[in-house]
């Protein structure tokens, strides 16, 4: 069996946990946070909702795209190093995105708490 | 035979690396849920949640960053990788107290801005002063 096509099937299982499982995390979690943030609630569901759908496509065209820049794999440990440098790329763009996610969403709070004057904490 | 060695330095540096990451991250995001608590002024569920949201994000940071550094170009002998995969590690846990150091100072700032923010509250009536 080629190497490569091992390292394919072990890129796509991990891709295909990180996207099906660790959403339902960010989702569930995410909700609470959104419904803190954002003072008009109706739109908390349909942001959350959106968000999802971006880091679904997102994770999934990236780690289809990446697939084309592998190189032709010889050996047992150019598979494992090509395999973990591919996914900790991706791993590591995601945990950059969702932390400007975060700041992004904690700066509108603030923004919205200013032009209020009455923070939504103590309404 | 160098092959083998490469792949043995591997087989010891990954999951190291990751118990490594597993231990700080739990040691951490159980002592901040208290911070967070403070933070939010009590409410338990946003707190738990916010903490959840970093926890997420610094696994995935540090498994990212960690995975990324994984290659070793050439091992000659059991000597050079008892070194090469030493030197690694010993940058993976650098890297990760400067990390866990981040987030600490994170943690105090937000308790720092919540105190600040409980006393313009304070002052806010005798603000309400306007100029005709």
């Amino acid at each position: 069996m080629n190497f490569n096509i091992i390292g394919y099937i072990v890129y796509i299982a991990v891709i295909f946990y990180i996207t099906v499982f660790i959403r339902k995390k960010f989702h569930s979690h995410g909700r609470v946070f959104l419904h803190e943030i954002l003072i008009d609630h109706s739109v908390c569901e349909a942001v959350n909702n959106i968000l999802l759908i971006a880091y679904c496509l997102l994770n999934i065209g990236n780690a289809i795209i990446m697939i084309k820049t592998w190189p032709q794999i010889e050996t047992t440990g150019e598979l494992i190093e090509v395999t973990s440098i591919n996914l900790g790329q991706i791993i590591l763009l995601l945990a950059i995105i969702h932390f400007v996610n975060i700041t992004l969403l904690l700066l509108g709070r603030k923004r919205i708490n200013k032009l209020s004057l009455k923070p939504s904490y103590h309404g | 035979m160098d092959n083998t060695l490469i792949i043995i330095a591997y087989a010891v540096y990954l999951p190291i690396a990751l118990l490594l990451i597993y231990y700080v991250a739990r040691n951490l995001f159980r002592n901040s849920e208290i911070f967070m608590l403070e933070i939010f002024r009590g409410k338990a569920e946003i707190a738990k949640a916010t903490n959840k949201l970093f926890e997420i994000g610094f696994h995935l940071f540090n498994i990212g960053f960690v995975m990324l550094i994984l290659k070793i170009a050439f091992i000659d002998s059991y000597q050079d990788l008892i070194e090469r995969v030493s030197y690694k590690l010993g940058g993976v846990a650098i890297y990760l107290g400067v990390m866990l150091f981040l987030n600490l100072y994170l943690l105090f700032r937000g308790k720092r801005a919540t105190k600040r923010n409980d006393e313009r509250i304070v002052e806010i009536p005798n603000a309400d002063y306007r100029p005709q």
